[in-house]
């Protein structure tokens, strides 16, 4: 026997070394990294339900299969499955994005075409990166506004991924933003294709960076990518008449950015489709209080249907933003038209520029109740009218629990039989780093545990 | 030979002379006197020959001459004092060379009785003049078969005779001697021969002497000449058995081998440990050889909880299992010998009549100690509830009527009678052996059958086997072997899966009714997958199919030389098929949902062996071994999935959407060169020497190639001249042995960085980051010390106390790493670990028969203490995982959770210790510490079996035990949920919450108070030592009472043996722990992770021989 017999190579994965050597590895490459979005974990379901489950947006029915409790109930733990799920799944984004960038960026190509399609998917590639640890520090750090220097605790900023075995510490919360804007910023350097379905386009990248400054309080910047975005003529809000039908749809005219899920390739029974809809888990429901905020006729109620949970509430507001959750094909929507007329009403309300605010948030007002009157709200009401908007607007898109810390709001989680009163500031706002990570890494000064989760 | 030929030895005759008689008297007589021996055909014994008169001395040749030739016979010499009479006619060269060759054969197979009788043969007439007479008689073996060939002689003289094809003899003694009947493979008896004309025999096979032989790796070897530690296991401890595999007939019966699944599916395939958990990321099984052929061994099945290709295997074909466990028995298997192997030795055919065997075995099982958990109904239910409303603050008419609205409280469901059963059981074999002596054979037929004590759960096995050997010449021969089988499983989800059924038994609150008002079934509740439709519409198929083909040859160019080839393929096959019916379950939104999965494993197989053996003047004896091997395994699977099924039908062609289809292919290979060398001195001193070199495709290329080596010594104490007068020792023998092997029990491509596929997006083909890269990964190297003692005394007793120490280094380690490498584990060679421990093997006679039918009393005993402890670690730092903190100085299995600390008397509150100096308690879950709790592992475990016999009355009593090991109920956390799951259709709370729980202030208990929507108890994330239990038990694994049906029975209905029993698995447990309410066998891992509940059972069976 020589040494060919001892030679076998892997035929369901390639060699990491030479895994991204032309513009079809660089595709599939960052085809996975999409595909690590779609994780239950993140996009697929606990990142976008979260933030709704642990404020007043959505609760677990009293008939449940027992997941997600500790964040409906506000007890949040250390050694939570969809804690360490979510940190996990985030960082493995990081470091697809990461390995793509580096052997992405070595790649030159002599035709044009294809240096521009290199790009397109370097920039891709940035962008996932930023939008990531914005998430990161969205979900493990207090708000950026939480400190005066935003010097208070976020999450370990890596950029390079594959070699030697690291044990970082936790950087702050302010070189986490740095390094977002700086991607976002480099990304828009590369991006090329305008819109791009179920994938990042520029306007993509400008809208989720926008919305960054939002919560850098940079209204300017804020304000200025929201109007490009808005004046791309890319996008266009959907028609009250085919509002509901669109959550139906793949790509309607106003999304921007969406986590596509076919029937062949979704988190099948780990949809977040499936956790809302009553021909899955349908374990989620809306809260009576913001199904009582929509006026009678606002076509976004529609998106409630009233009716009985089997075997658990008798009236219950049954959650159908994702439509098609028995099939579990439902896209789950990054960003969209809708949401960056918020940004810059909320942008413009903080400069001063009222007329812009009201103007924004009435686009939207009207197109879901054409009959709604004219805004004309000022101060600190039109501010409080346009968070309310956006609870209105983005209820189940996962943005509550971190508008309202942001905003520095109180937030009523609001439970199947009580409402648990949480207080800003709060240390439970944010999820504790997992313990498994504790465990993990060898670096115990560094990599330290949120305030309140000592334990 | 023997067929149609008698021969006889001397039988001295005093007396008369008749004038004619026949040839055989006049022969008998000439034997003493010439001290010769004749052979000739019995038909040639009748014919009449003058008496060879009161003659002078004269040459044996004249008399032979004056005898034979009138009668036209002849005689010839073949070899000496031996002559063979025959007709002149008759007898061609050939078959008398042939004759020749088998009396050369005969004497060397007796070469310490035949010099010695030919010596002493001058002696002949010295004996004591006395009385002499003629004794007859029949030679048998314990099964009533007459027994051929049998030496029967005279005790103190080198007179005897062997007993013929019928097993008869005649031989001619006086009153005062003694005979002995000898005969290999059976225990020696001693008759006196008194006034006794018939003396009829049975000979007792004697067990003892066959161990002598032990199969050990490519190669069968004395147990007296044996340097390493192996144990072997006759097939009396395997066959018949009601398990489905022979590993599970090892638990308690082999010193240093734990054999635990935890699972009462049949078919299941069990956690095997030779000394210990040799490692920790890599595999810890041992590695498998049928017949020299390294097989895949586990569960190859993609949708059963448990399977094992192992169980396969017929016990009933197996003819002795031998368990290799240091490194001198080991090493020569290299990469793949450090967690020990296991040697499968199957039947092979036997010369002489074609013997079949039958048997049938028809039973019953149920689950073991169902009383300490029955589920509570809803009257209990309820009142729990009810008080936790009050315990919640609400007055107890609000607490009754907010209850009693939403409990239907005329439905209480059983759940456990509903998902419960008594499962049948049934097993047949028919086998047969016969052949001559160039070709033999083995064959047999057995079908097998068990159903769980879970609905929905049952196994069915079908075997087929070949052996057979042929002797194509005297230097070469052929043997070849084909075993088919196939096992077929239904099996149901396990663990936390809403379709298991174990799971609904204590979850499902008792006021779900199983069908609904017409009749069809309640899916109003568990998320619709109501346990008892599930296991009525869904199907959970595996199909396992084996198929075990070898063929080898021995040439022997010398008496010392040798050379063996043998090739071998190994083919498993598992076709695979689920379905989710469209009503309730997974698949409900789908119209049905069906999956199709098979997978295969090509393993093949070469090995060459150059064999040396050689003895110089009986003093210094050599043997040497040279071989080469190389192994590859292929593995490939393919699944399909499909949904939207029409009504009724199940096959993928029966749906309309397709959803998925894959496949997949996979390989390892090794290529070895080893060589073993012994030398020994008198057979006092023995020295073993082992080295091989192995190459495996997973490792680096540079660090592919690895040596592994070992030297074992043996010291025969009892062949000292010192010890010799010491009868009453029959053996001392110290042993020692220590050497290095390795285990590449990893992933096919775990050195490599990949990027795994199929991370597809938006139709589009992708792939992501896998696995960390490690060009450096290599072999985990298992430094195996052994020291060992063996006794035998008075014939009666025989022990063996082992110690040992292993040592695995460069640990092949799944290391958590930060999550922000982007992989959360790597595998990487890290770390020490040691497994060292005593195992002690006791055999006695405790009353032993001198006749046979007399009363025996056997006992066997073995005892094992095993400490495991990790030495290093990566940085020293501790591994926490699945509950568990690995450290260095800790054992592998250590349990690390929050510590319980009971119930406040007060409040009723559940208390925790804050730390581990258990100083402090709070009612703050999460202020409280995990720390070290205790290991899953045991301080000792071993088993005793006794035996007693009488007449045809059997009775086998089988102990084992284990002990000081915790083990740790994972679904503790749902199951006790002290009224936190509110009214949910999965609350159901455990009868201990219900008999011991807080009630009122002053109540002394461990339980908390129920709190309706509880949230300072009964959280599903609150684990702590509230689960964790004291695992120790003893238990009556077996117990056997057989009986023998009489002979005369027997023989009017024409059968050789025939044999009936009733035997009961796991009747009675003792366990320490009053407050574990389950069955205390578990995983190795000391885990209870709602498998199918472990089971006892009854069962009635046959033999019958023919």
């Amino acid at each position: 026997c020589g040494d060919s017999f001892l030679e076998i190579e892997p035929q369901q994965s390639a060699d990491v070394n030479n895994a991204i050597v032309d513009l079809p590895s660089m595709e599939a490459a960052l085809n996975g990294t999409y595909s690590a979005m779609q994780s239950n974990s993140y996009y697929g379901r606990s990142f976008t339900l979260i933030p709704d489950l642990m404020a007043d947006n959505a609760f677990i029915s009293s008939q449940n299969a027992g997941r997600y409790l500790n964040f409906d109930a506000f007890v949040v733990q250390q050694n939570s499955g969809y804690v360490s799920g979510l940190w996990n799944q985030i960082y493995e984004v990081i470091a697809n994005t990461n390995l793509m960038i580096q052997a992405g960026e070595k790649l030159t190509f002599e035709d044009e075409d294809n240096q521009e399609d290199a790009n397109q998917l370097i920039g891709e590639a940035y962008t996932i990166r930023a939008l990531a640890y914005f998430d990161l520090l969205r979900l493990f750090g207090q708000p950026y506004n939480f400190t005066a220097d935003a010097g208070h605790m976020g999450v370990p900023v890596i950029t390079t991924s594959g070699g030697e075995i690291i044990n970082p510490g936790r950087d702050s919360v302010k070189k986490g933003y740095e390094q977002v804007v700086s991607d976002f910023t480099k990304a828009l350097s590369l991006l090329n294709k305008e819109k791009n379905n179920g994938k990042i386009s520029i306007n993509a990248a400008k809208g989720l960076l926008a919305r960054v400054h939002l919560y850098m309080e940079n209204w300017q910047s804020a304000a200025d990518l929201a109007t490009e975005v808005i004046e791309s003529g890319k996008f266009s809000l959907v028609s009250n008449e085919a509002f509901v039908e669109s959550w139906a749809t793949d790509f309607p005219a106003e999304s921007i950015f969406e986590i596509v899920n076919t029937l062949v390739d979704n988190p099948s029974t780990n949809a977040l489709s499936y956790f809302y809809h009553q021909k899955g888990y349908g374990d989620a429901l809306a809260t009576k209080e913001l199904y009582q905020l929509y006026e009678a006729g606002d076509v976004r109620q529609k998106l409630i249907k009233v009716g009985e949970r089997e075997d658990g509430e008798e009236t219950a507001y049954l959650v159908y933003k994702y439509p098609r959750g028995s099939s579990r094909e439902d896209n789950i929507r990054v960003i969209g038209l809708p949401e960056v007329y918020l940004i810059r009403a909320e942008a413009s309300a903080e400069l001063g520029n009222e007329a812009q605010a009201q103007e924004d948030v009435q686009t939207l007002i009207q197109r879901a109740l054409p009959s709604a009157p004219d805004v004309t709200a000022t101060g600190d009401a039109l501010k409080e009218l346009i968070q309310t908007e956006r609870r209105k607007e983005l209820a189940f898109e996962g943005h509550r629990l971190f508008d309202l810390n942001r905003r520095k709001m109180d937030v009523n989680i609001i439970r199947t039989n009580e409402v648990i009163v949480a207080k800003y500031p709060n240390d439970r706002f944010i999820l504790p780093i997992p313990l498994r990570e504790l465990d993990a890494n060898s670096n115990n000064e560094g990599m330290v545990q949120n305030p309140g989760y000592d334990n | 030979f023997g067929q149609d030929i008698a021969y006889l030895y001397a039988q001295p005759q005093k007396g008369k002379p008749a004038q004619t008689q026949s040839l055989k008297e006049a022969l008998a007589e000439l034997e003493p006197k010439y001290n010769v021996s004749f052979i000739y055909k019995d038909k040639l014994s009748k014919i009449n020959v003058n008496s060879p008169a009161e003659q002078e001395v004269s040459s044996l040749e004249k008399v032979l001459n004056s005898l034979l030739e009138p009668k036209g016979l002849v005689f010839e010499k073949v070899r000496k004092n031996f002559y063979i009479i025959r007709s002149k006619s008759e007898l061609s060269a050939k078959k008398l060379k042939k004759i020749k060759a088998s009396l050369k054969e005969e004497t060397s197979k007796q070469p310490t009785e035949n010099p010695k009788r030919l010596k002493r043969l001058d002696n002949v007439n010295l004996r004591i003049q006395q009385e002499q007479k003629v004794i007859t008689g029949t030679v048998k073996d314990e099964n009533g078969a007459a027994l051929p060939g049998v030496n029967i002689m005279i005790k103190g003289s080198s007179q005897g005779t062997i007993s013929d094809i019928d097993g008869k003899y005649k031989i001619q003694v006086g009153n005062k001697d003694v005979l002995v009947f000898s005969f290999i493979g059976y225990a020696s008896q001693e008759v006196e021969v008194g006034s006794q004309k018939e003396i009829s025999v049975t000979l007792l096979s004697d067990v003892k002497q066959l161990s002598e032989v032990l199969v050990v790796a490519y190669n069968t070897q004395s147990k007296a000449s044996f340097t390493g530690s192996a144990v072997a296991i006759q097939n009396d401890k395997l066959e018949k058995a009601p398990r489905a595999s022979f590993q599970e007939s090892l638990q308690g019966n082999v010193a240093g081998v734990q054999s635990m699944s935890g699972s009462g599916q049949p078919g299941a395939n069990p956690n095997v440990r030779i000394r210990g958990i040799g490692s920790i990321t890599a595999s810890s099984t041992p590695l498998y050889v049928v017949d020299g052929i390294p097989v895949v061994n586990g569960d190859i099945s993609r949708i059963a909880n448990s399977a094992n290709t192992i169980a396969g295997i017929n016990n009933n074909d197996i003819e002795s299992v031998s368990i290799l466990k240091d490194a001198a028995a080991t090493s020569i298997y290299g990469s793949r010998g450090a967690n020990g192997v296991i040697l499968i030795t199957t039947k092979s055919g036997k010369a002489g009549k074609t013997k079949f065997n039958a048997n049938a075995q028809y039973g019953f099982s149920k689950i073991t100690m169902a009383d300490r958990n029955r589920p509570l109904n809803t009257a209990e239910m309820t009142e729990l509830l009810i008080e936790g409303r009050v315990n919640a603050g609400k007055s107890p008419e609000d607490a009754r009527d907010f209850i009693l609205a939403r409990v239907d409280t005329s439905v209480s469901t059983d759940w456990f009678d509903e998902i419960t059963r008594t499962g049948k059981y049934q097993q047949y074999n028919l086998s047969a052996s016969g052949g001559n002596e160039k070709t033999n054979f083995y064959t047999s037929l057995g079908y097998y059958e068990q159903e769980a004590t879970i609905i929905g759960v049952d196994y069915q096995k079908l075997n087929a086997k070949v052996n057979l050997r042929h002797q194509a010449s005297k230097k070469l021969n052929f043997n070849m072997g084909l075993a088919f089988n196939q096992q077929l499983l239904h099996t149901v989800s396990d663990e936390g899966s809403f379709a298991n059924p174990v799971r609904a038994m204590y979850r499902l609150a008792p006021w779900n009714p199983v069908y609904n008002e017409d009749g069809s079934f309640n899916t109003g509740m568990n998320s619709t997958y109501n346990p008892v439709g599930i296991v009525a519409k869904n199907t959970k198929e595996s199909k396992l199919y084996n198929a075990l083909g070898n063929i080898g040859g021995r040439y022997e160019f010398a008496d010392f030389l040798s050379f063996e080839s043998k090739a071998s393929l190994d083919f498993n096959f598992a076709d695979e098929f689920q379905f989710d019916n469209p009503e309730f379950g997974a698949g409900r939104n789908d119209n049905g949902r069906g999956y199709a999965y098979t997978t295969k494993y090509v393993n093949w197989n070469v090995t060459n062996l150059l064999k040396f053996s050689h003895s110089i003047q009986g003093v210094h004896g050599i043997n040497v071994t040279l071989g080469q091997e190389a192994q590859r395994i292929d593995k490939s699977t393919s699944n399909a999935y499909a949904i939207n099924f029409i009504p009724n039908l199940e096959t993928l062609d029966n749906a309309s959407e397709y959803k998925d289809a894959a496949s997949s292919k996979t390989a390892s290979a090794i290529a070895s060169y080893f060589v073993n060398a012994g030398y020994n001195f008198r057979e006092k001193y023995y020295i073993n020497g082992t080295f091989r070199r192995d190459g495996s495709s997973r490792f680096g290329r540079d660090v592919r190639y690895a040596n592994f080596w070992s030297v074992g010594l043996a010291w025969n104490l009892h062949k000292e001249n010192f010890l010799k007068p010491l009868d009453w020792i029959n053996e001392l023998k110290l042993r020692s042995s220590y050497g290095i092997n390795g285990n590449q029990g990893i992933g096919n491509f775990a050195s490599r960085g990949l990027y795994g596929t199929g991370n597809n997006y938006n139709g589009q083909p992708g792939f992501a980051y896998t696995q960390r890269e490690n060009i450096g990964l290599t072999w985990e190297k298992n430094k195996s010390f052994n020291l060992g003692m063996d006794v035998g005394l008075w014939q009666r007793i025989t022990a063996s106390v082992e110690y040992y120490h292993r040592t695995t280094s460069d640990l092949l380690l799944d290391v958590p790493v930060s999550s922000t490498n982007g992989v959360t584990n790597y595998v990487d060679n890290v770390g020490e670990m040691v497994n060292k421990g005593w195992e002690i093997t006791l055999n006695t006679e405790n009353i032993k028969s001198q006749t046979p039918g007399g009363f025996n009393w056997n006992t066997s005993f073995n005892f094992t203490q095993n400490k495991n402890e990790i030495t290093a670690l990566q940085g020293d730092d501790p591994i926490i995982e699945n509950g568990f903190i690995r450290k260095v100085g800790g054992d592998f299995y250590q349990h690390y959770r929050v510590g319980y600390a009971g119930v406040d008397p007060q409040t009723g509150d559940a208390l925790w210790y804050t730390d581990g100096t258990k100083t402090e308690t709070t009612n703050k879950y999460s202020e409280a510490e995990r720390f070290e709790q205790g290991s899953a592992l045991p301080k000792f475990y071993g088993g005793m079996t006794n035996t007693l016999s009488y007449k045809g009355f059997t009775l086998s009593v089988q102990l084992n035990y284990n002990w000081g090991n915790k083990v740790y109920d994972i679904w503790g956390i749902y199951t006790h949920s002290d009224g936190s799951r509110t009214l949910s259709s999965t609350g159901n709370m455990s009868r201990q919450i219900y008999e011991r729980r807080w009630q009122k202030p002053g109540d002394i208990t461990d339980i908390p108070k129920v709190v309706y929507s509880n949230k300072q108890s009964g959280r599903s994330s609150q684990s702590s030592t509230r689960f964790l239990y004291d695992g120790s038990f003893i238990r009556l694994r077996d117990i056997t009472l057989s009986y023998q049906i009489p002979k005369n029975v027997i023989n009017s209905l024409r059968l050789s043996d025939a044999r009936v029993y009733v035997r009961g698995n796991n009747l009675f447990t003792y366990v320490k722990d009053d407050k574990l309410d389950r069955d205390p066998e578990t995983t190795i891992a000391g885990q209870f992770d709602q498998l199918i509940p472990i089971a006892k059972q009854i069962l009635f069976g046959i033999d019958l021989s023919f």
